[in-house]
């Protein structure tokens, strides 16, 4: 919303010398956010009015003409103007050069701003500013004359949403009067001369009031200049003197009102509610279809507007008016707002309305009309006058406790004190003992202020937020506050960020299709959202292995080799349980961490994989994952999975990625090793549980053994046999696993690692070279397994 | 002094001075200290002379002695500052051999660094769910019927429930609040804890709007709590953000859940307050709001709101990390392009 500080000067005496950035600054602390401070006027400094004295065509020229004008004080000037409006007599603004202001030549003003030119809506394209409408004399500035001088508050309507009695340049005068301590004047009072006369119906109960002027004598003019800079200046453009006015009328005080075509109605004008399959064509233009939830100001006729929101096209003013019905009327909030929604159509009034409004205001919202009208239609009359006012806003009637209020502050205002905060805001309030009775002014007992606490926000923001000094809060600590899962999930990222190279992604919980797809879950009870953020991204994911799949495939545009993780939410179509509330009813969803590592060697980055998914019990102390052959995900090679077990029950899986996943998640070369488990099953333990194993008495020794088995023979039943073989070995560790030359087909060369001790003797090479050997024995009688060569 | 001495004293000094190596050190040590070095022949002589001759003599020959020890052993230091370990030298200026390749997102790093300041505090760390209900985040949370933000345009509403009310009619949250009331139903009071999360809206997205983003939100529930006191969170908060105090003004905001409510701006740490394109040229910042609960937010928490008061905190973390490192596109968070994610080492 845009206030201009040269109107709110006609509703309060702001204190001198106060400067529109301080009043932006000081609304912005105690009420509402101000965005700019926008000053109008500067760039028509040099622009002054001239009297045009004589037009003279220029020879060989068509349109151009020659025209002399009277600058006032600076003179006879010469300009040259291609516009069809220039006539002896007029007052135009011409444009003098600052430097020469002496010189005989100058310019017509031609607006570069659309604001100005908006001021005269009878003008046509190419036409110079005709001011002779104005008192204006030659030399005058154009900005004092169009009142253009003005600085323009724009506030944010986000932050005015629960104060409906700030929609309007008066409201925001009265919260200025209030923060400054100043006078707020009155608003004229109706004449209460003017003759009843039955205007209004029967009005459906979501009316509160209606109040009806019927206007005889309008003409076809326009507003006069200084209303229309007004409107102008807070983004109205103005249409024609009646409707202008209302317009007006509604930005002074923020009751929205409407003219009729008196001709067209049939009257009394009543509320009711709109018919099923009800058509109405507005003033936008737009024809719309209306159900019975809808309110609509009619004759018995026929609708003529849709209450609250907007005027219809058949009843509106027109040029040929001559007498008008004003609608002054008070509307349901809540109806209003719906039925505004529900067409998708909003109006300067349904803003209004629809944040609840006070009755009372449509006494100020008439009288101000009325007193301007003798200006704006000087010949009209106001011949009648009706008002129906069944709901009357009633005042909130509060009593708050000034211990109360204390206590919230932290500062000790006293009861007169907080009284003289509250009489400012012209509250109503008196005091009986320790408590605070207060009548709230009908203006904002519609909205935020109903209760104890709304009463303490207008004293401490009145006071002023920043005069409560910081009061350090006294903590009472009954223990230590550890969330213990979430420390396990940090844990288990921060060793997968900084030991495993990981780098951890946040991604959508939306994914596409074609991913779930890709992952074998297309088949998974997934939840959907009602509206898709995305093309064919309506689902929730089920896991988080298609958004690995996504990341994966965005990277590989730019990198060969990359390992990502992700840890987050993960949703299903099932298990829903009541958690806080018996009157909720919530899906299961988990936590879940997955992870991808991308090269050239499977192998490779499954066993960095395995890895880091075997140390995490001892990096987040958890209970132990186990692996497991048997694994249900269809993401990965048969051969190349594990499945992960904690106390029995699975919780994720290990894989290298199949062709078909890869194909579908368009990753179209390297591998991709995938995991993800449930971070809810690890249960962290509550204290640690690794343990001590005591230095050895006597040294070590480690001996590495090389030899060749069969492709098919798996290190977890080599070392199996070898632990057997003799008690010394107290390790069996694996070193590595070579193929290629010198190696018969389908073999592999491995080397393993046997740590020996004795608890009673060191250990001779020649005992270890024993043990090796019969090592190498037990695993040839056992796999075949040979030297090699 | 006797000649001799003074004789020994000077060759002994050019011999540990000339030694050009350890070894050759230690020889010269060996010929004037060993067994049979000329010291040690020097002294075993003293018992052969007469008691006033041997006091003389003992005295300068004892003084020599360690005076040779003294030289030795200045020597060897300067020899072995001269002597190197290593057979070729080393560039240091080479990288190292472990580089960090992998990382925490930005903003969840943010949000732990967070943790670490409130948990530090004893404020708990709070989880809620992320499918919640209308019932958790509007009804609960005090907005009236027909607030616009319940509308479709804001809320991810899931599929088949839209339509639904109350705690039937479910959503991916659109902010963390409500589940401060799931937190109060949970605990006793006196209670303050933090609850970091990602939160959802429909909205068109830009360089400044995204549909996905974090929050995090904090909230001190006890007997006397006076509104002022809640500036320990924004402070909190600030001070680990960016590492040091940063000026705060509280000014008027309006949000259903709190009464009152505040919006915190932070002094524009571009222009330090003097106006810049940043701040829109009035020198703060609107990073957060805040406020005091609503009592029929702590009614809904099962909480007597004339017994216990408090304060809510709620940040918008995308955008403190954005204005701690500098980014100009929330979009880019979500991602997961390594190219940005890597910057952040």
């Amino acid at each position: 919303m845009r206030i201009s500080v040269d109107w709110l000067a006609d509703y309060v005496a702001l204190p001198p010398g106060l400067k529109p950035e301080q009043i932006a600054t000081d609304l912005t602390m105690a009420t509402v956010e101000v965005e700019g401070v926008v000053r109008l006027g500067r760039e028509l400094e040099w622009v002054k009015i001239a009297r045009v004295v004589s037009v003279d065509s220029l020879p060989g020229q068509s349109s151009a003409k020659s025209v002399r004008c009277d600058s006032g004080a600076f003179g006879l000037k010469e300009a040259v103007s291609t516009a069809s409006n220039v006539r002896p007599g007029m007052l135009m603004p011409v444009v003098l050069d600052p430097g020469h202001a002496n010189s005989s030549q100058v310019i017509v003003y031609a607006p570069a701003d659309d604001d100005i030119r908006a001021l005269f809506p009878n003008a046509k394209p190419g036409d110079v500013l005709d001011l002779s409408e104005t008192q204006a004399a030659p030399g005058d500035d154009l900005s004092d004359v169009i009142r253009w001088s003005d600085v323009v508050l724009e506030i944010d309507n986000k932050s005015l949403t629960h104060r409906p009695d700030l929609w309007g340049h008066y409201g925001i005068a009265r919260e200025l009067a209030a923060i400054y301590s100043c006078t707020l004047n009155p608003l004229p009072l109706r004449d209460p001369a003017i003759p009843k006369q039955r205007l209004v119906g029967a009005l459906d109960p979501a009316c509160n009031r209606f109040a009806a002027a019927r206007i005889s004598g309008v003409e076809n003019r326009q507003a006069p200049l200084w209303m229309r800079s007004r409107l102008v200046k807070v983004g109205q453009r103005p249409v024609n003197a009646l409707v202008d006015l209302t317009n007006y009328v509604m930005l002074a005080v923020g009751q929205p009102m409407h003219v009729f075509d008196a001709d067209k109605l049939d009257l009394p004008l009543g509320v009711r509610r709109a018919v099923p399959s009800e058509r109405l064509s507005l003033l936008d233009g737009q024809s719309y279809l209306l159900d019975s939830s809808m309110l609509v100001v009619a004759d018995h006729e026929a609708a003529h507007s849709l209450a609250g929101i907007m005027g219809g096209a058949a009843s509106a003013v027109s040029a040929s008016t001559r007498e008008t019905i004003l609608e002054t009327a008070n509307f349901d909030a809540a109806t209003v707002r719906r039925a505004s929604a529900r067409l998708s159509l909003r109006s300067e009034a349904s803003a209004r309305f629809e944040k609840a409004l006070d009755t009372q205001r449509v006494d100020e919202a008439v009288a101000l009309f009325l007193a301007l009208l003798r200006e704006v239609q000087p010949g009209s009359t106001v011949v009648g006058f009706d008002d129906v006012h069944p709901t009357p806003t009633k005042k909130n009637h509060i009593v708050a406790d000034v211990g109360f209020l204390q206590s919230r502050l932290g500062k000790a205002l006293n009861a007169d004190e907080l009284c003289a905060l509250l009489k400012r805001l012209e509250f109503e309030v008196t005091t009986d003992g320790d408590r605070l009775i207060i009548n709230v002014p009908t203006w904002r007992s519609t909205g935020d202020v109903s209760i104890p606490v709304d009463i303490l926000e207008e004293v401490a923001r009145l006071y002023g937020y920043e005069n409560f000094e910081f009061k350090p809060p006294a903590i009472r600590i009954e223990g230590p506050s550890l969330n213990r899962s979430a420390l396990t999930e940090r844990r288990i990222k921060e060793a997968l960020a900084f030991s495993g190279d990981m780098q951890e992604v946040v991604t959508y919980p939306w994914v596409e299709d074609h991913l779930l797809a890709a992952a074998g879950m297309d088949e998974c009870d997934t939840l959907r959202l009602a509206a898709a953020p995305a093309p064919n991204q309506s689902r929730l994911r089920p896991s988080l292995i298609p958004s690995l799949l996504k990341s994966v495939a965005t990277n590989l545009r730019y990198f060969d080799s990359f390992r990502i993780f992700e840890a987050g939410g993960v949703f299903a179509d099932t298990g829903y349980r009541s958690v806080d509330s018996q009157r909720e009813l919530l899906p299961l969803q988990r936590r879940s961490l997955g992870g991808a590592l991308v090269g050239p060697d499977a192998e490779a980055l499954f066993l960095d994989a395995k890895g880091l998914i075997e140390t995490i019990q001892r990096t987040a102390h958890v209970k132990p994952l186990e692996f497991v052959r048997d694994v249900d995900a269809g993401w990965a090679e048969a051969g190349a999975r594990l499945g992960l077990m904690v106390d029995g029950r699975r919780i994720g899986a290990l894989g290298v990625l199949t062709r078909r996943a890869k194909t579908l998640a368009d990753i179209k070369r390297l591998q991709v090793v995938l995991f993800e488990f449930d971070l809810n099953a690890l249960e962290p333990l509550p204290s640690r549980e690794n343990s001590f194993q005591e230095l050895p008495e006597f040294p070590e020794i480690d001996l590495d053994l090389s030899l060749l088995f069969p492709e098919e023979i798996e290190w977890a039943t080599i070392t199996l046999e070898v632990r057997a073989v003799d008690e010394l070995i107290r390790e069996v560790s694996y070193v590595d696993t070579f193929r290629g030359k010198g190696i018969p087909e389908s073999h592999k060369s491995l080397t393993l690692r046997l740590r020996l001790g004795s608890k009673a003797r060191t250990l001779t090479a020649e005992e270890g070279k024993q043990v090796a050997d019969r090592v190498a024995k037990a695993l040839g009688v056992k796999f075949g397994a040979r030297a090699r060569v | 002094m006797d000649t001799r001495v003074q004789d020994l004293r000077r060759r002994s000094i050019a011999s540990i001075d000339s030694a050009s190596s350890l070894d050759e050190l230690e020889s010269a040590r060996v010929a004037l200290l060993g067994k049979n070095g000329e010291i040690t022949r020097l002294l075993k002589t003293l018992g052969g002379l007469a008691p006033a001759e041997r006091r003389l003599l003992g005295a300068a020959a004892n003084d020599l002695k360690r005076e040779i020890e003294a030289s030795l052993d200045t020597r060897k230091r300067t020899l072995l500052d001269s002597e190197s370990s290593l057979q070729a030298p080393i560039d240091v200026t080479l990288p190292g051999t472990h580089s960090l390749r992998g990382g925490l997102h930005p903003t969840i790093q943010m949000m732990y660094d967070l943790n670490d300041a409130f948990q530090s505090m004893n404020f708990a760390i709070f989880d809620g769910p992320e499918i919640t209900s209308e019932l958790y985040e509007f009804d609960n949370m005090n907005f009236p019927a027909d607030h616009p933000a319940r509308e479709s345009m804001d809320t991810y509403w899931l599929a088949g429930t839209e339509d639904k009310r109350g705690g039937k009619r479910l959503n991916i949250r659109p902010h963390l609040t409500g589940a401060s009331v799931r937190y109060m139903q949970r605990n006793k009071p006196p209670f303050r804890f933090v609850y970091p999360g990602r939160v959802y809206r429909n909205e068109a997205t830009d360089p400044r709007h995204e549909r996905a983003f974090f929050q995090y939100e904090a909230l001190i529930v006890d007997r006397d709590f006076p509104f002022s006191s809640g500036q320990l969170l924004v402070k909190t908060i600030l001070a680990t953000v960016f590492g040091r105090s940063v000026r705060t003004r509280m000014r008027a905001g309006f949000f259903p859940f709190v009464e009152p409510g505040f919006e915190i701006d932070m002094e524009c740490l571009v222009c330090n307050g003097h106006g810049c394109r940043v701040c829109k040229h009035v020198g703060w910042l609107e990073i957060m709001p805040g406020g005091v609960p609503h009592p029929n937010v702590l009614q809904a928490g099962g909480l007597d709101p004339n017994e216990w008061m408090g304060f809510y905190l709620n940040v918008g973390l995308d955008r403190l990390v954005m204005m701690r490192y500098g980014i100009n596109d929330v979009r880019l968070f979500h991602t997961a392009d390594l190219r940005f994610l890597s910057k952040f080492k």
